[in-house]
């Protein structure tokens, strides 16, 4: 099992940050999916599905993250939420100023553009550019079928597209 | 599709997710024409892009893994070492009921539902046990979590609107 958090640890809670876009709540997220696959790990009956089931459980707890969020949320007067990344978290100290403004105009039109998606389509997305799992994994994780997951996908690349700050971001040109 | 026919955005877009999407004669007009490949290579390379740059804005890990270490050492316990735990709590159960009115200090109506109260007690505490021991039937043993990004989150839209992913 250690050698197992060894290989996917870095991986598991680099995808949380992506739909937390917050270091504390993916390090607690991380902790309870590793928890969660130790109790669960005896009934997975292929361990060539363990990638797609790992991270089906690391999809699923991020949801209810997000429930438990938004049920708070009814409770919790707006000043008093942390809501939102918590850039402080992207400054390592070793970078130039410069990059860690990048850095957040970076993360900030990322988030734009996932706001702009269905949540299926930032699911597909996110897991395919983000996660780099392939079609067929991406399936088992969402327990949806193949043509449905290209389908999600296309759409979502076809509004990438549209993003043409991002773009240009990515391909390091100038405003 | 003739010679100088390029393909289209949408063939672009399906060439990037999924090449083998495409019909033989698309396929091949994208080997053979430089400037669709470019394009198809170029967005691949954008969406390549986007994810090594949000991989590099994410924090560094700053705690470990930690796995209950008890749990990795105790091997789980046969179905008949169960079974005998079971029968003994309940028989100890059956003698504790049986006895009891021999330490009645007065027989009153308030002792008979001391009694029925502990019974309860007790009967719950062997429903808790068990269900602990073993939650789902042997059948459900690889049974995982369902995504369930579709009515449950509809429902939870309808009661708690308002921000989450990536807020």
């Amino acid at each position: 099992m250690s050698e197992l958090i060894g290989v996917f640890r870095e991986d598991i809670y680099r995808m949380v940050y992506y739909r937390t876009g917050n270091r504390m709540d993916a390090e607690d997220l991380t902790q309870e999916i590793f928890l969660k696959v130790f109790d669960n790990l005896k009934g997975l009956k292929d361990t060539g599905m363990f990638r797609p089931w790992l991270y089906r459980i690391a999809v699923n707890r991020v949801n209810d993250h997000h429930r438990r969020k938004k049920f708070l949320s009814f409770f919790i007067p707006a000043s008093e939420r942390e809501d939102g990344p918590e850039m402080e978290d992207m400054q390592h100290t070793d970078e130039s100023v410069l990059d860690q403004v990048i850095k957040k105009e970076f993360w900030h039109e990322v988030s734009a553009f996932m706001h702009k998606l269905s949540k299926l389509e930032r699911e597909v997305f996110q897991l395919r550019f983000m996660d780099h799992l392939g079609i067929a994994e991406i399936s088992k994780v969402l327990d949806r079928g193949e043509s449905t997951v290209k389908t999600h996908l296309y759409r979502a690349v076809k509004k990438f597209q549209a993003e043409e700050h991002l773009i240009g971001l990515i391909r390091g040109e100038e405003p | 599709m003739k010679k100088d026919d390029h393909v289209t955005q949408e063939d672009l877009i399906m060439a990037v997710i999924d090449k083998g999407g495409l019909t033989p004669e698309k396929q091949a007009h994208l080997a053979a024409c430089q400037a669709c490949r470019s394009e198809a290579e170029r967005l691949g390379c954008d969406l390549a892009s986007l994810g090594d740059l949000a991989k590099a804005v994410v924090p560094p890990m700053q705690t470990t893994i930690m796995l209950p270490e008890a749990k990795t050492l105790k091997p789980a316990r046969p179905w008949g070492l169960r079974l005998a735990y079971g029968s003994a709590l309940a028989a100890a159960l059956v003698v504790l009921i049986l006895t009891m009115p021999f330490f009645r200090v007065s027989p009153s109506g308030k002792m008979e539902a001391l009694y029925q109260d502990m019974l309860s007690d007790a009967r719950l505490m062997i429903e808790i046990d068990r269900m602990a021991k073993n939650p789902l039937p042997e059948s459900w043993a690889a049974f995982d979590d369902e995504f369930d990004a579709g009515e449950d989150d509809d429902f939870m839209d309808g009661i708690a609107p308002g921000g989450e992913d990536f807020s």
